[in-house]
Order: structure tokens, then sequence, then C-alpha cells
């Protein structure tokens, strides 16, 4: 990813750990293990995934460093406006993928990450 | 096995990750290690190596898209170039090896024929070795000389007469005990040959053209230097390639 990249439709389609990691700063600032504990939700993701990830994700613009905790061991991370938009337009690509799918009788099943 | 071993087991292998990204998130990644320990009463082991995996992963993943420093890269083609250079070597010692089986058969099967008895009409010239298709075929011709190293028998001519390997060759054979040779009696004939002395003092030959053998190790060393110029050309790529840093720290 690049920073000249300002159109959210230029970084789709999203990989699994970028679209988990955008998904948890959805709501909120995080720090890195809150990020990877929700993540987890959907992807298998260790710390040096997430943090790789985060990195490309700050390089990008999508998502900024916003402090540290008290101790001083913990950064925080929020999604910038762009990053929002990029997660909403995968959601739509997602969401549109779902719908085609179901129109071929595909039904969803339990999976778990 | 205590929380504060496994942090340090895993923080061994923040060293598979390039320098500038472990200064970056060393802190991050143990903290977050940490973490994931603490929340858990039990399996501790099987998430150190699920770490691990992770570390071993990405990793070597951050460390492809971080440009190669001068050193590293030429350690990586020096240690690629090695490698290579064993491989073809092995490669090639093992085709040349496969041109000495027929003519150890054949050896055997003539030796065991004249201990049963046999005399030396058994073999009777029917090929011609300089032949251009006896060269390309798997053909063995096959000899028997006397102690002297002159041909008695022999199954095929060389432009007419019975070959007729160096003699200084066979008393060598009977004091090394090295039996495999390669004779080119003229350009373009390289012959694999396979002696044995006999008790009676004679030696049965048999051999086989190296030709066919020196195509496959031709197209083996094509193989291995096209390996060898895209491991320079990856390894260049990696040294070349456009620095992305990693983000600042804030």
């Amino acid at each position: 990813m690049s920073t000249a990249r300002t159109s959210p439709e230029d970084h789709l389609p999203l990989t699994p750990a970028v679209f988990a990691i955008l998904l948890a700063l959805a709501d909120g600032e995080k720090h890195g293990y809150a990020i990877m504990q929700e993540a987890r939700e959907h992807v298998s993701m260790g710390p040096g995934t997430l943090y790789g990830t985060l990195d490309r994700l700050l390089t990008a613009g999508l998502v900024v460093e916003t402090g540290l905790s008290e101790d001083e061991r913990r950064r925080y991370y929020r999604v910038t406006p762009l990053g929002r938009r990029v997660l909403t337009a995968e959601t739509a690509r997602l969401q549109r993928a779902v719908a085609m799918a179901q129109d071929k009788g595909i039904r969803p099943i339990e999976v778990k990450a | 096995m205590k929380l504060d071993r496994l942090l340090r087991i895993y923080a061994l292998s923040l060293y598979l990750y390039p320098k500038a990204f472990r200064e970056r998130y060393r802190e991050q990644l143990l903290d977050a290690a940490r973490q994931a320990y603490d929340e858990r009463q039990s399996g501790h082991g099987r998430l150190l190596l699920v770490h691990l995996r992770d570390s071993l992963g990405s990793g070597l993943w951050e460390r492809i898209s971080t440009p190669l420093r001068p050193l590293h890269a030429i350690l990586l083609s020096g240690a690629a170039t090695l490698v290579l250079l064993v491989m073809a070597v092995t490669a090639q010692q093992i085709v040349r090896r496969q041109a000495d089986v027929r003519p150890r058969q054949a050896v055997a099967s003539i030796a065991a024929r004249l201990g049963q008895g046999a005399d030396e009409h058994i073999l009777q010239p029917r090929e011609e070795i300089s032949d251009l298709d006896w060269l390309h075929s798997d053909h063995t011709f096959a000899g028997i000389y006397n102690p002297a190293g002159e041909p008695i028998a022999a199954s095929a001519t060389l432009h007419g007469a019975f070959p007729h390997p160096p003699s200084v060759i066979f008393p060598r054979i009977r004091q090394t005990g090295r039996t495999v040779i390669t004779w080119q009696p003229e350009n373009r004939v390289r012959l694999a040959l396979t002696v044995r002395p006999l008790p009676n003092g004679n030696y049965v030959v048999a051999g086989q053209s190296l030709l066919p053998f020196e195509r496959r190790e031709s197209a083996l060393r094509l193989s291995f230097a096209i390996a060898w110029g895209l491991v320079l050309c990856a390894a260049g790529g990696l040294f070349f390639r456009r620095s992305a840093p990693y983000a600042p720290l804030r």
C-alpha cells in the first residue's frame, strides 16, 4: 500500500487481516492486543502479523497512532476517515459477493476462524 | 513452563524480523504476547508454538519486504551459489555413474561365462564404435585383453580393429583396484570403461559411449545456470528494491 492511494477503491480487495483490523478499530481506538483479540473472531492472527499489517496501514494512512498507555508499554491506534471509507467500500464489496452467492443457492454455515 | 521463560523464547524469535522492524515494534510484540499468556490459564506451550510460527511467517515476510544490506546480499548470493554448485556437481556425478552400470553388468556376465569354461569366441565383433548411431545409443561393447593389454577378442571394432585402450591402464588397475575409467580414443569418442582382472592374468573390458550422458549433463548444467541466474536476480532485486521505511514513532 502506498500513501499515494487516496481513493478507497484503490485499496480493495483487503486481505482478511487488514479487514479484521480495520473492523476492530471501527468502534474506537484500541491497543494492539485488543485489536488482536477482536480480529481473532474472523482470522487467525499472531502479534507479528498484527504489527506487520498495522505498520502497512499506518504507512497507507488508513490508521494512526493516537498515543501511549500510562505505563508507556501500549500504543493506541485509531482508524482514519480514509480507513473508514476503505472499510465501508470493502464491506459493500463483500455484501455484493454474499448476495451473488445467495442468488446461486449458497447458504452460510457456522465457521469459526 | 514459567511465563517469563516463554516470553524469553518468544523474544528470541523476534530476531527473525529485520532490525528496523524489531526496534520499532519489539515492546508492543512482547506486550501482546504477555497479555495473551496472562489471559490463559493453560495451553501456554501451544500458544508459544503459535507465536513462534507467527514470528517465522511474518518475520520472513518482513525480511522479504525489506531491502537487503550489501553484506547480506553477498552472503545470500554466495550461499545460494555454493548450494547450487554442490547440487550440480552431485547431479553430474550421478549421471556419470549411470554410464558405468551397463558396462559393469556386461563385465560380470562375461567373466562368469569365462569362469564356467567359455572361451574368447563368445565375443564376435558385430558393431562399429565410431558409428554415430552407436555413439548415441546405450549399446555396450566388451573385449578380452591379455596380461600385456593386447586385445584377444571384442564384440565391436573401432575403425575395423579391436578397441585398444592404452596398455598402461591394465597393470594400474590391478595395483589400484580402480576399475572404472574414461577413455577417449579420438575426438568425439568418449567411452565409460569398466575393467575386471581375471585370475588367469587376462582382463575383461566393457564400455559404453558417454555421449548420451554428456547430453544429460549439459541439460543439467543449463538448468543449474538458469537457477543460479534467477537466484542472483532475486538477491539483486531484494538489494536494489526501494526502501519502505517503517511508520515513524510518534
